[in-house]
């Protein structure tokens, strides 16, 4: 599976299409979070996150054919994701009014801070791009990148040394090096 | 002066820096550095994002539940070229129809609209083309919709316009199953929509101020 994680989304599935399991897998893990991130946006409980999640894979599946041609599969599976969970609202509450699902959809992802439905979504899609960058590194990158981006405020070399199990001397030459990894990697994604 | 490396960018934008060593950095930036002005813009980048979307990942059951539903299933070898011819089954500019549903334009003029339906197995495709004032364009506005409950959903389901054996563009379909193709010169063309059972095609359509 290692070697599968490189590949982008077009030879992934093109290999899902021969059938190739571990492609699969390589493809549901690389999505999994965009999905997960919209769910728990919704709300949704992690019995009916997986219920939704299964429908898009299951999309996914009888879609393969014609998006090995697109070249972005995180907008299409941000629309099934979106059009899923709100099917599955309109389940969960039948007597509402469901004249305006554009409208209702607008609701569920409001944002406390101020941002439209669609500029969250469009910045959950640039999120899921800076994790296809991160993706890739090698796993001590991963975990120190992980630390700098995603930790809180100010973490001290020793701490970061500490949770990392590695020596406080080498986490400065190491974090010049795999931020450069990153950069590539990013790049290489055309997230810049 | 030297650019500065990546790690006291990240410091910078994190605000970690000395007062002393970001006011380097600073003077650097203001000096017009193309590279480290990119580089600071992506890591800035990051970081908000970082900020904004806690990771949250489905569970590793599920993972591996999708992962085995997958060994399940049928090959697709099977049903991935096959190619479903889709026929015309109304067109508002056809002349021999009842006179109340006609929308032909007046004498001398050209339409200013055509609607034509098209069927295939388990799919109707809806098309209209408006004419854009003042201009040799039309827009084209489409929608695919299962025809019965056995058939895939076609919501992200791709559209493409092919003139003359070239691609000229293609749409996606939103959650509806509605694309649209705006400013397309007035002409004839194919459409080839990429479903799960295979590829719908759509030969020869003319837009309504070639019809």
């Amino acid at each position: 599976m290692a070697d599968n994680t490189r590949l982008s989304d077009a030879d992934l599935i093109a290999k899902c299409l021969n059938q190739d399991a571990e492609a699969w897998e390589v493809l549901v893990r690389r999505y999994q979070r965009l999905i997960a991130s919209i769910t728990f946006k919704y709300g949704l409980s992690s019995e009916d996150a997986a219920d939704i999640s299964q429908s898009v894979c299951v999309a996914l599946f009888q879609q393969l054919p014609s998006l090995r041609k697109q070249g972005k599969l995180s907008s299409w599976i941000i629309t099934v994701t979106v059009r899923e969970c709100w099917k599955f609202r309109r389940r969960q509450a039948p007597t509402e009014s469901l004249d305006n699902p554009e409208r209702e959809t607008q609701a569920e992802l409001a944002d406390p801070s101020q941002r439209s439905p669609d500029e969250w979504l469009l910045s959950l899609e640039r999120h899921h791009l800076l994790q296809r960058g991160i993706e890739p590194l090698p796993e001590r990158c991963r975990q120190l990148i992980e630390h700098l981006f995603y930790g809180e405020e100010a973490v001290p070399y020793a701490e970061i040394s500490r949770r990392m199990g590695v020596p406080v001397a080498s986490i400065g030459p190491t974090r010049a090096r795999c931020l450069e990894k990153l950069r590539a990697s990013l790049k290489n994604i055309g997230f810049f | 002066m030297k650019c500065p490396p990546l790690h006291h960018l990240l410091d910078y934008s994190r605000r970690l820096l000395a007062e002393t060593e970001s006011g380097v950095v600073k003077k650097h930036l203001l000096g017009g550095c193309g590279k480290c002005s990119e580089n600071l813009r992506w890591i800035d980048e990051g970081l908000t994002l970082a900020a904004q979307h806690r990771p949250v990942d489905l569970s590793e059951e599920t993972i591996r539940s999708i992962v085995a539903w997958f060994k399940s299933q049928p090959a697709h070898a099977s049903w991935t070229v096959r190619k479903l011819m889709a026929n015309l089954v109304f067109d508002s500019l056809t002349p021999n129809r009842l006179a109340f549903v006609r929308e032909g334009a007046p004498a001398g003029q050209p339409p200013a609209g055509r609607q034509m339906l098209f069927q295939t197995e388990g799919y109707d495709i809806d098309l209209r083309f408006e004419g854009v004032e003042d201009q040799p364009t039309e827009d084209l506005i489409g929608q695919v919709l299962p025809n019965s409950e056995a058939q895939s959903m076609t919501a992200g389901v791709t559209v493409q316009l092919w003139r003359e054996e070239q691609e000229q563009m293609r749409a996606q379909t939103d959650d509806q199953g509605l694309f649209s193709f705006r400013r397309i010169p007035s002409g004839v063309y194919d459409l080839k929509i990429q479903v799960a059972e295979g590829e719908i095609n759509l030969v020869r359509v003319s837009t309504a101020r070639t019809a």
